[in-house]
């Protein structure tokens, strides 16, 4: 039996569980996504810290499920730029956490003997696209690397993702169009057989010579 | 027939800047599908790669674990802690008590120092009263160092001076002045002296300012004459003694 979005969300501010794993299980993947694309120490845990605020706040909630997805996400970045500052005085602790090293030091290991787990090698496989999407991404700005992976990786429109990020529709298109470009020049010049990136207008303007 | 020319497009028109030129067009929103818009073209490895990063390992269980505590929290949000009030009506509702202070201390210190207008300050000592707080209710009598305030005269009416009638003061008593004037005025006599027939002249004067009054000094009493008459002195003893009709001739 399916409930509407109305049902849903009022059943969640009663405190309704099942209500909750329908919410919480269309903004898990993504949200813990765009943590880890944003390289959070810990992206579960800050999602876990994200839907604790939503949950205190659900009450004064009122819109649709993509309205829904866009207040969580507004959330989550302001907790991430929370998390930021707390890391910044707070000094990084040495050594490895135990509950991490029985699991290899990924709280991905947790649960290995379930089948929808991922095998050690799928994990290696994972953490090295991870290690790459970070070193592509960082060839962007933070507002370039936030509208592109809350379009991508969010699904959210042009005018969801200026809603999050609190910038003008147009800014967003434009933050959007110069991490395209860039990250097509990053993954051009990468490639072997690649001829040299495209030369930027202000590098035709006034070319440099050795 | 412009196609040589650089810059300019077929029509002859300069060419957009692709960087300023909007990149989606007006139905960019129209398909949030990425793969479906031409800026994302060629981009297709990443789209991938960055979605798979959106993944939780052990999704269905984490997920209701989340839910689990989420649920308890609404729950709790919900019915024991009420909705915080917004930011604005709080600060109505400190205005409101502020004001509401400010004119019941205003208005209990004036009621206490019977300055409120008569019909206030009855309404304000009948609710004071209510509290057992005694406060004056306008219609008491005036005590010893309240203000009394008088009826305002009338138009026609003459303002009273406030220079003293003469004729109301007694004359002047008394030795006359001994000291002799400094620069020639008008001075006392000396005993013998003749009288200076202009001292009572007063010279004229460029001031508008009006003459000093003469200071108004209370006649002294006299002394009332003795009840008992003086002893009689040696000399009045003797003619008594040795006048017509003394003892003993």
């Amino acid at each position: 039996m399916t409930r509407s979005w109305d049902e849903t969300l009022a059943l969640a501010q009663r405190g309704d569980e099942d209500a909750w794993v329908e919410l919480i299980g269309s903004i898990a993947g993504p949200m813990v996504g765009f943590f880890r694309l944003r390289a959070a120490a810990d992206p579960e845990d800050l999602a876990a810290e994200v839907f604790t605020r939503v949950a205190t706040n659900i009450g004064s909630f009122s819109g649709d499920e993509r309205g829904f997805r866009s207040w969580a996400f507004t959330i989550a970045r302001r907790t991430l730029v929370d998390a930021y500052r707390r890391s910044s005085r707070r000094p990084v602790e040495a050594g490895i956490d135990p509950a991490d090293a029985e699991v290899g030091g990924d709280r991905r290991w947790r649960g290995a003997g379930d089948a929808a787990a991922p095998s050690p090698e799928q994990h290696v496989v994972q953490a090295h696209a991870d290690i790459e999407m970070l070193e592509l991404l960082d060839h962007l700005t933070v507002d370039q690397r936030d509208v592109v992976i809350l379009r991508v990786v969010g699904g959210f429109t042009i005018a969801e993702t200026a809603e999050i990020v609190q910038k003008d529709p147009n800014a967003v298109k434009q933050l959007q169009h110069r991490g395209l470009a860039a990250l097509r020049r990053v993954l051009e010049a990468s490639s072997p057989a690649a001829p040299p990136p495209p030369k930027t207008r202000r590098e035709q303007d006034f070319p440099i010579d050795p | 027939m412009h196609d040589d020319l650089p810059g300019r497009d077929d029509l002859g028109h300069p060419a957009a800047d692709p960087l300023f030129a909007d990149p989606f067009g007006v139905d960019a929103d129209a398909d949030p599908r990425l793969e479906s818009d031409p800026q994302w073209r060629g981009l297709d490895s990443v789209i991938d790669r960055l979605r798979a990063t959106a993944t939780v390992a052990d999704g269905d269980a984490w997920v209701r674990q989340q839910a689990s505590a989420a649920a308890m929290v609404a729950a709790h949000t919900a019915e024991v802690v009420p909705l915080p009030t917004s930011g604005h009506r709080r600060r109505k509702v400190r205005a409101a008590a502020i004001a509401a202070a400010v004119t019941l201390s205003v208005t209990g210190g004036l009621a206490a120092a019977d300055e409120l207008p008569r019909p206030l300050q009855a309404a304000v000592s009948r609710a004071a009263a209510v509290l057992h707080i005694g406060l004056p209710d306008g219609s008491d009598p005036p005590g010893p160092g309240a203000t009394v305030t008088l009826p305002e005269p009338a138009a026609n009416d003459t303002p009273p001076s406030t220079i003293p009638d003469l004729s109301q003061v007694p004359p002047l008593t008394g030795p006359p002045s001994t000291i002799p004037p400094v620069d020639g005025g008008p001075g006392g006599e000396a005993p013998g002296q003749e009288k200076d027939k202009d001292k009572d002249k007063v010279p004229p004067t460029t001031s508008a300012r009006p003459a000093p009054t003469p200071p108004v000094v209370p006649p002294k009493p006299t002394n009332p004459p003795p009840t008992t008459p003086n002893p009689p002195t040696t000399v009045e003893r003797e003619a008594r003694d040795t006048g017509p009709g003394a003892k003993g001739d």
